[in-house]
């Protein structure tokens, strides 16, 4: 009799439990917004194999071209001052004579 | 500084006062452009105070570039093109500084030669100094480069 009783007392309160959680779940489902995320805040990740290449590509770019237009306007002034030195002596010597211009392999 | 221009070389004052008159004052801010190339040449230019790069253009990584050939300073005449045909510079001319210029326009010039022609055969002969200098000197530089081509070719 204590054992059948004790069953009893169970089952209800297992069922009763069941119904707590199911109404819950129902709850939660008929929310009308749903749970906002909020904005992961992605550390930013060391770059350790990241290189000027990739990270500024355009700037190191520009920076070469940059450097080229110096060299090459480098270069015409050395030859123009060069020719015109030709122009007051000219020989074989004076028309070939070489310059430390940057763009120039000697 | 008009005076010492090479444009006006070898004129009594008076004369270069009468040309001066003719023209006008310019004054061009850093990177201005004054000209560009391909452009009609209908005035010539008398730099009196600043610094005007004259550059050509290159094709540098894949981009055009203008990379400086020469440069105008003061007492130098640009635009020469004004007086040669066909009249079309081949340059481009851009105010490094801040700028002042005496312009002259090409028209009016030329009627001044025919009314003065004494003035109109000295600054002629003017013209070819500057351009015989400048042809020589580019011969020269071209040279050169052939021989740099001929040198990487062959040894």
């Amino acid at each position: 009799m204590g054992l059948i009783l004790l069953m009893l007392g169970l089952s209800i309160v297992l069922t009763v439990a069941q119904g707590v959680v199911l109404a819950y779940l129902w709850r939660e489902s008929q929310d009308a917004e749903p749970p906002a995320l909020a904005a992961a805040q992605v550390a930013a990740s060391p770059q350790f194999f990241a290189t000027a290449a990739t990270a500024g590509a355009a700037d190191h770019r520009d920076a070469r071209v940059d450097m080229l237009l110096d060299q090459l306007e480098q270069h015409i002034r050395l030859e123009h001052a060069v020719a015109e030195s030709f122009l007051l002596a000219p020989t074989p010597a004076t028309l070939h004579r070489l310059t430390d211009s940057p763009l120039r392999v000697h | 500084m008009t005076a010492q221009a090479d444009f006006f070389a070898g004129l009594p004052a008076s004369e270069v006062a009468a040309l001066t008159a003719l023209g006008s004052r310019v004054v061009l801010q850093p990177g201005a452009v004054l000209f560009r190339l391909g452009d009609d040449a209908t005035h010539l230019h008398v730099v009196e105070r600043g610094a005007v790069a004259l550059s050509m253009p290159m094709q540098v990584e894949g981009r055009h570039q203008d990379v400086r050939v020469d440069e105008c300073l003061p007492g130098h005449t640009l635009g020469w093109s004004t007086l040669v045909p066909p009249h079309r510079f081949t340059l481009k001319a851009t105010a490094r500084l801040q700028t002042e210029l005496l312009t002259l326009p090409r028209d009016v010039l030329l009627a001044h030669f025919t009314r003065v022609p004494d003035v109109g055969y000295i600054v002629m002969q003017n013209l070819a100094a500057v351009l015989g200098q400048r042809l020589q000197v580019f011969q020269a530089m071209w040279l050169r480069e052939m021989q740099h081509v001929v040198d990487l070719s062959h040894g």
